[in-house]
């Protein structure tokens, strides 16, 4: 009983923690029992003109692709990719994917976000359309309540074709920033753009705020009349968010460690959408003649090298032209003819000047003048007409005429011009007109063969392989040489097998007076040679000792004694000791071959 | 004993120079060839001079295809020389041959690495590859430390070793009768250097160097596989340069200077080696 009573109470609390759960758990249940299936959520939906919210697209499920956003034309919309994220509640699985964006209004305003839609599993769903209130920029008097905001001005709204404006755009911020980049300041083909130096940095206060300043500036030249806009600069900047941190707590010395390196918070991006400016274009009037386009400030001078000068020397005329307003129009004013002189020009000096807070420039043009007559000669004011925007009119400034006195040439007229005053009208890049592949070769050269054949292919072959074989002969010689010069008995020694075979080749037959000692010189011959001494005098006792001396058993050279013995006694015609038939075996090629290569092989293998 | 035998090698080196002479002097020795009349179909046994006179005449009477044919005739003779693949790659090149013009001025250009005319005409038409792939080249400073091998043909490679290695042998002999020249030692090491050097490109050339092919056709498919039927991961069109990896009776397998590989049919492609 008091199992079965305990297990009961176990039961009780947990169908106590079961309702418990329940009663949490069904309204939740409950409500999720009919979720969206697309939902279109905003950070927030009052923005302010300049500033950017983000739009999320959550769809349950896998979407066959991605949604169609609503018609935002008030909006710039930058995608910021998706996420697809995966739960897990009660057992059961659940997938969706968001797909970021990010908002810019373009206008002031109240607009309705218009449903998305999406397809999934083949059914087309819609979301709920919901309102966004977009405030209008804050203008000047309230710029010290924003971190961050960026301006365009122009110098004038209305002005007239050609005539500089000059574009500042400024970027003002309080707060700590990361990188920025000006992603689009693209002001169309109605307007020439020249820049106006680098960005400049400076510091400034509005109404008692300090703001740090980044100024952009261009110099804007309308080409045409009527309404130009210049459209909308939109800057991205890096801007760190701050981490939310008690108020009460005091900023210890590591948030300021962490600021010095950059990590004292998380970066955030910010767009920033300057307001378009229309410029009303005033057409020019009906220009006069010498008008050369030029629209601005301009002025005009001219000066002479030299005012006193002989026929035939030169004096360089020097007209400065320059001002501010479209300078690269800056061409060469019209000079007034100038009978009385050879004129010859020279390259024309010129400089822009885009680092003041207008375009300038000026141009030098410059001409030797050599006089061909004598007497006083003036140089004419030389006129540069321009349109004035202040005016509203065409003017024409002239420079003050140049008098000089020329002298009569002493001689005959000597022309002193410098090398660089020669007669050139500019130098221009060389262009390629046309390509074309160079001709074909028609030399015989295109009839032989690269690789030698033939006798030329065997000599290359010879000069390759041989001279090694050649050098390594060379190098035995050498040495052997070299041997022979070092023993003097050597080349006897080495010699003395083959000198004596080749003589007992060449014996005469017989046992008469004339073969033995024939067969005596041999054998002597050889001993001497072998031993290194004149074998000639060796009597046979002498022989056979000096044999033995050097290693050949007794009997060998008892047997070469004896027939050097029996060899001198048939010599000199005495009775042979042992029998003549023996003799004249022992004196044939064969026996002195014999006998001479069996003592050879004994000798060698003495001296071995 | 000292001067019979700097006789006998004195001897020996002018011998050796007299079979060189003939050889470095082939050039010079060309057959004289002379202008013939323009046939009206390739002879019947034509000699190299006339196939290379008549498809002179028919390049330059603008009948492209009969130019290509008669150096080819001349190729089949067995004459292989740079001029010949440089006329041949301008024949084909006037024919609308793209792939085969830039394969013949490659070929120029192994034989005459030197000869600019053959680089400006390579360059003009690889300028029409569709293909924008570099072309399979050493790097810069590869061919700089290694200039005598980039800067020589391996035909020249071949004799200019020859040669050094002649000079080095005999420069060896002479030193046998002259042991304490410094002159001849260092003459000595410097030609062994040079002999290895050129040597050792003489082993790249024939070891080490990897073939190139040439797409042909106005536009192939390169496969996964070597297979008709395999996925065509890519498209490659005339004048393109490629390296070759592996070569099968049909197929080739070539790759791209990102890494990329396919298999092409070998009749899409022709090979420099």
């Amino acid at each position: 009983m008091d199992v079965s009573t305990r297990g009961w109470s176990l039961d009780w609390r947990r169908a106590a923690v079961l309702v418990a759960w329940t009663f949490f758990l069904v309204p939740i249940g409950a409500d999720a029992q009919e979720p969206d299936r697309i939902q279109v959520t905003v950070d927030r939906n009052q923005v302010a003109l300049g500033d950017q919210l983000y739009l999320t697209i959550r769809i349950e499920g896998s979407p066959d692709e991605p949604p169609a956003l609503p018609e935002l034309p008030d909006f710039r919309v930058l995608s910021r990719g998706e996420r697809r994220d995966m739960q897990i509640i009660n057992g059961r699985v659940s997938n969706s994917t968001s797909y970021n964006y990010l908002l810019i209004p373009m206008r002031a305003g109240s607009f309705e976000i218009g449903p998305a839609t999406a397809v999934i599993d083949g059914a087309e769903v819609r979301s709920r359309p919901f309102a966004i209130q977009v405030s209008a920029g804050a203008d000047q008097n309230d710029e010290q309540d924003r971190d961050l905001f960026v301006t365009a001005t122009v110098s004038t709204d209305r002005p007239w074709q050609g005539q500089q404006v000059v574009y500042t755009w400024r970027f003002y911020s309080r707060v700590p920033v990361g990188q920025g980049s000006i992603e689009s300041m693209d002001f169309g083909s109605d307007v020439v753009v020249e820049d106006l130096g680098d960005v400049r940095q400076f510091s400034t206060s509005i109404d008692g705020v300090q703001y740090s300043v980044n100024e952009v500036r261009k110099a804007l030249f309308p080409q045409r009349s009527g309404e130009v806009t210049l459209p909308q600069t939109q800057l991205r900047v890096q801007v760190e968010v701050e981490q939310a941190r008690r108020p009460s707590r005091r900023r210890s010395i590591f948030d300021e460690f962490d600021s010095l390196l950059g990590s004292g918070g998380r970066w955030a991006t910010k767009y920033l959408l300057t307001e378009p400016l229309t410029l009303a274009v005033r057409p020019l009037p009906p220009p006069p003649a010498g008008w050369n386009g030029l629209v601005g400030d301009f002025d005009i001078r001219a000066s002479l090298s030299r005012r006193e000068l002989q026929v035939g020397q030169s004096a360089t005329l020097e007209v400065r032209v320059g001002g501010s307003g479209n300078v690269q129009l800056l061409t060469e004013p019209d000079i007034p003819e100038l009978p009385a002189f050879k004129i010859y020009p020279d390259q024309p000096d010129a400089s822009i000047d885009r680092s003041g807070t207008e375009l300038t420039g000026r141009k030098v043009f410059r001409r030797a003048l050599v006089p061909l007559v004598a007497g006083p000669l003036d140089v004419p004011p030389i006129d540069l007409v321009y349109f004035d925007p202040e005016l509203g009119d065409y003017a024409t400034r002239s420079t003050e005429p140049i008098d000089l006195d020329v002298n009569p040439a002493e001689g005959e007229e000597e022309l002193m011009l410098t090398e660089s005053l020669a007669p050139t009208t500019g130098k221009v890049a060389v262009r390629i007109l046309a390509d074309d592949i160079l001709p074909i070769r028609r030399a015989a050269a295109g009839i032989v063969s690269v690789a030698p054949q033939g006798w030329r292919l065997w000599v290359w072959f010879a000069c390759g392989v041989l001279p090694p074989f050649i050098y390594l002969a060379l190098l035995a010689h050498h040495r052997r040489e070299r041997r022979y010069a070092a023993d003097r008995t050597l080349r006897r020694r080495q010699r003395a097998l083959r000198d004596a075979l080749s003589m007992a080749r060449k014996l005469r037959s017989g046992a008469g007076p004339a073969s033995a000692a024939e067969a005596s010189r041999i054998v002597r011959g050889y001993v001497g040679d072998k031993l290194g001494v004149e074998g000639s005098a060796l009597t046979p006792s002498e022989a056979e000792a000096a044999l033995v001396r050097v290693g050949v058993d007794g009997a060998m050279a008892a047997r070469c004694r004896a027939l050097l013995e029996r060899l001198e006694a048939a010599q000199y015609g005495l009775a042979p000791v042992a029998g003549g038939g023996g003799l004249a075996a022992e004196t044939s090629t064969e026996g002195l071959s014999d006998l001479i290569r069996t003592l050879d092989k004994q000798l060698r293998g003495r001296q071995a | 004993m000292t001067r019979p035998a700097l006789r006998r090698v004195t001897m020996l080196v002018l011998s050796g120079a007299m079979a060189a002479v003939p050889v470095l002097s082939q050039d010079e020795e060309l057959p004289v060839v002379t202008e013939a009349q323009p046939a009206d179909g390739p002879p019947a046994a034509p000699e190299p001079a006339e196939l290379w006179v008549n498809g002179n005449a028919a390049y330059e009477a603008g009948d492209f295809g009969r130019a290509v044919a008669l150096y080819r005739a001349m190729r089949e003779t067995g004459i292989d020389n740079g001029h010949l693949h440089y006329n041949l790659g301008n024949a084909y090149l006037r024919a609308g041959e793209l792939g085969r013009s830039i394969a013949s001025y490659r070929r120029a250009l192994e034989l005459l690495p030197r000869d600019e005319d053959a680089s400006a005409n390579l360059t003009f038409a690889r300028r029409s590859a569709r293909d924008e792939i570099a072309p399979p080249e050493p790097p810069v400073l590869l061919r700089t430390v290694l200039f005598w091998h980039f800067s020589l043909a391996p035909v020249e490679v071949l004799r200019s070793a020859v040669l050094v290695g002649l000079g080095f042998w005999i420069v060896l002999a002479f030193r046998l009768y002259r042991p304490a020249s410094e002159v001849l030692r260092w003459t000595a090491v410097c030609l062994l250097v040079a002999g290895l050097a050129l040597a050792g490109s003489l082993v790249a050339h024939a070891a080490f160097s990897s073939p190139v092919a040439v797409v042909l056709p106005q536009e192939i498919d390169l496969h996964a596989a070597a297979g008709e039927g395999s996925v065509v991961r890519f498209q490659l069109h005339a004048g393109t340069e490629v390296r070759v990896i592996e070569q099968r009776p049909e197929w080739i397998r070539i790759e791209l200077p990102d890494g990329e590989r396919g298999w092409s049919m070998r009749e899409y492609l022709e090979i420099v080696e």
